[in-house]
């Protein structure tokens, strides 16, 4: 059991999860407080001590499942003599049943019969997984059962139900809801089957190996999938809550408290007559925001990225103002306030109308219609955010304008979505505005920000 | 499968006989905890019934609760511990005549000068307790500082007195809404809990025991459809308690079955706000 709390450790660590050294030692001795023999109490004990970020437990799931991935029987057992047609019909028998186990052998029949695995390909399953899928027929099996679903209710509960009228469109999206799930739910067994399949051909390590199996957090917001895309907008709302948050600071206290307790403490050298009043140091002021965009298409995907997140910002915070940039300078505080009360969607094509002339970025030209419009606008309080990969088109960077504008703000922050490595090749000009910001940020990744925002509120 | 119970499956019918439908994974979790003495991090969307675990809990393990609720700005002595300054001035004023001046010849500084506050009563306390700190990602990042001496050594320092160690170790369970990130070494002292939305079928086993009166299949389709609900996009997605709450209005009102009027004239039994309703009631179609 050690062995394969190494491993695993090993493999959440390979993939980015961190575990510390207390944590993996914590596993070990949870592992002594339950039974051994089953799976699912295994699985609970060294997912809560291993990890601690919801976005991880997918990934633990999956190390766990293929190292604790069974031998299966090679022939198939009593399926096997089943011909295909029986085979699916019992797929339909028990697939929105209790027969966890059934259906899980009649998955890996699947697998075995229409898998089309050959041993020793080093292949992640993917086209398994679609050939699998096809032969078992998911699309008909869901609308059968939303069909059968339905009949069945009409008959069940057709006795006692007089008096009301049954809703047929309530009830059909009910039912279509539960056959949605139970095909969902086998073809996740299907995809778990296709991973036995691997494992037991090849390990657990060389079929981990082969799976694109990282974390959304880690993926590039540029060119991240449709799946890493979703998870991202689901981990948005957070950030942009923290962000908030940060921004937000209460003006609660703005006035310094009297701290009576350290006022006694102190007043306790002099007999206990208080001559002096201790009070709380006063919060920082909280800091205005001021947003500066790039629209352009090298960074699209990422600038629709950075338009969700402000449109996420909560309304609280009024000290907000936006400018998006290609070649020109708009201001866009208008259409992000819109959006976030509409809860629509601002889209990056919308935000950059007014900031093209020509097209191709040029932030020489932007920082300089900045300087001399907004610069007098801007205190020490307020907080320069500049999102944008600095590739001018090898047009004059105007580094004074960015000097000039430094000099207003209290802090300047860079981030840019491109990779480190490629900062200064060709167009880039990033080591020449980075003398002037507090910090220059590769933003590439959802950590990447997050670790930012934390920062920040540091 | 059928020996005698695990401790798991103990964890779990203490828990149901205290009206908490816990899944395996999440019994696990608090068994191990109590038998590692660590403290649980659970964290969850609103209406999970995160809070309501270490309620069952201290119920079920016949253990006084104590509760600390975490708010921005929340410091030591609401937390922790305070010196009853009045108490302290007053002695003061008695020993005036003295003119020494000092604090220990004074004597404030003894325990009958302090305040507890939830935390330092947990650890103080006679008999075993159950200690629940709830929304901890409320606190700024700063007062989370406050609670790491305890959750990892069960044990608070005060400076002028020493340090107070727990008689007894008390079940810690925190609980966040995951509105910001936790700083690490907050976690690292926890074990990890996430309480999702439940399944179909234990949200109608929750239904059936929380109201008992309701037949099975209505029960099942309270909760199939609370579950199409959590599936769209929605502001607020209906929580358990408020699934039950609809489950006793369509009881109230006599249903044996879901219609289309009836859960038109309840859906604001469970959502809160007018936008998901009208969401709500366009994609069901009853709009």
């Amino acid at each position: 059991m050690q062995d394969l709390l190494g491993a695993v450790v090993d493999e959440l660590r390979s993939m980015g999860v961190p575990v510390s050294i207390g944590e993996h030692l914590d596993a070990a001795r949870a592992l002594s407080a339950v039974s051994l023999q089953d799976k699912e109490l295994v699985r609970a004990t060294l997912q809560c001590a291993l990890i601690k970020r919801a976005e991880h437990v997918a990934a633990f799931n999956l190390v766990f499942e293929l190292y604790t991935a069974g031998r299966r029987a090679e022939d198939g057992g009593l399926l096997a003599e089943l011909s295909d047609d029986e085979l699916a019909a019992l797929l339909r028998a028990v697939i929105a049943s209790d027969e966890h186990a059934l259906r899980r052998q009649v998955a890996d029949e699947y697998v075995r019969r229409f898998g089309g695995l050959a041993p020793g390909d080093a292949v992640a399953g993917v086209f398994t997984t679609i050939a699998v899928t096809e032969a078992a027929d998911l699309a008909a099996l869901r609308a059968g059962l939303a069909a059968a679903g339905g009949e069945g209710d009409g008959g069940g509960g057709g006795g006692g139900t007089t008096g009301w009228s049954r809703s047929a469109l309530l009830q059909d999206r009910l039912d279509r809801a539960d056959a949605d799930r139970a095909v969902d739910r086998f073809q996740a067994e299907l995809q778990s089957a296709v991973r036995r399949a691997l494992v037991a051909d090849r390990g657990a390590r060389a079929v981990r190996a082969t799976m694109r199996a990282g974390l959304a957090e880690h993926a590039d917001i540029g060119t991240a999938s449709a799946a890493e895309r979703e998870e991202m907008a689901a981990a948005i709302a957070p950030i942009a809550r923290q962000l908030t948050k940060v921004l937000a600071r209460k003006s609660l206290h703005r006035k310094r408290r009297l701290s009576i307790r350290r006022t006694v403490r102190r007043a306790m050298g002099t007999g206990g007559v208080p001559f002096r009043l201790v009070t709380d140091p006063a919060p920082p002021p909280r800091p205005d925001l001021v947003v500066l965009a790039d629209m352009s298409g090298s960074v699209a995907t990422f600038s629709k990225f950075t338009l969700d997140l402000l449109v996420a910002l909560d309304s609280r915070l009024s000290r907000l103002r936006v400018f998006s940039f290609v070649d020109g300078l708009a201001e866009i505080t208008g259409l992000v306030r819109d959006a976030r009360s509409a809860g629509a969607q601002l889209l990056p094509a919308d935000a950059a109308r007014d900031a093209i002339r020509l097209g191709g970025s040029d932030y020489g030209y932007v920082l300089r219609d900045f300087a001399a419009q907004y610069a007098h606008q801007l205190s020490a309080r307020s907080v320069l955010l500049v999102v944008g990969d600095a590739r001018t088109n090898y047009l004059d960077p105007a580094e004074s304008s960015f000097a000039q504008i430094r000099r207003r703000v209290g802090q300047v922050y860079w981030l840019n979505p491109e990779r480190r490595r490629y900062w200064d090749q060709g167009d880039s000009v990033m080591s020449r505005y980075a003398p002037y910001c507090d910090q220059v940020q590769e933003c590439r990744t959802l950590r990447q920000i997050a670790d930012f925002v934390q920062s920040l509120a540091a | 499968m059928t020996q005698t119970p695990g401790p798991v499956d103990r964890m779990l019918a203490g828990l149901r006989d205290a009206g908490y439908l816990a899944d395996t994974g999440t019994a696990t979790v608090v068994h191990v905890a109590t038998a590692l003495d660590k403290p649980v991090l659970i964290e969850g969307p609103a209406g999970t019934g995160k809070t309501q675990l270490a309620k069952s809990l201290a119920i079920a393990t016949g253990k006084r609760l104590i509760r600390l609720q975490c708010y921005e700005g929340l410091d030591e002595s609401k937390a922790i511990y305070e010196w009853d300054y009045r108490r302290q001035l007053l002695q003061l004023q008695l020993h005036r005549t003295d003119s020494a001046g000092n604090l220990a010849e004074a004597g404030v500084f003894g325990e009958e000068f302090l305040l507890t506050r939830p935390l330092l009563e947990a650890i103080r306390s006679a008999e075993p307790v159950v200690l629940l700190i709830d929304e901890v990602d409320r606190l700024d990042m700063e007062s989370e500082a406050l609670l790491l001496e305890l959750l990892s050594e069960y044990q608070v320092s005060i400076p002028e007195l020493g340090t107070v160690t727990a008689r007894h170790i008390p079940q810690v369970f925190l609980t966040s809404n995951n509105t910001r990130d936790l700083s690490e070494a907050l976690k690292r002292r926890c074990l990890y809990l996430h309480l999702g939305y439940p399944s179909v079928e234990r949200e109608a086993d929750i239904i059936r025991l929380h109201v008992p009166e309701m037949n099975e299949h209505l029960a099942r389709e309270v909760a199939s459809l609370v579950a199409v609900l959590r599936s769209m996009d929605l502001k607020k997605p209906p929580s358990i308690a408020e699934s039950l709450d609809w489950a006793r209005t369509l009881l109230t009102l006599g249903a044996d079955a879901l219609t289309d009027e009836l859960t038109q004239q309840t859906m604001s039994v469970l959502l809160k706000y007018e936008r998901d309703i009208h969401t709500a009631l366009t994609e069901l179609s009853l709009a």
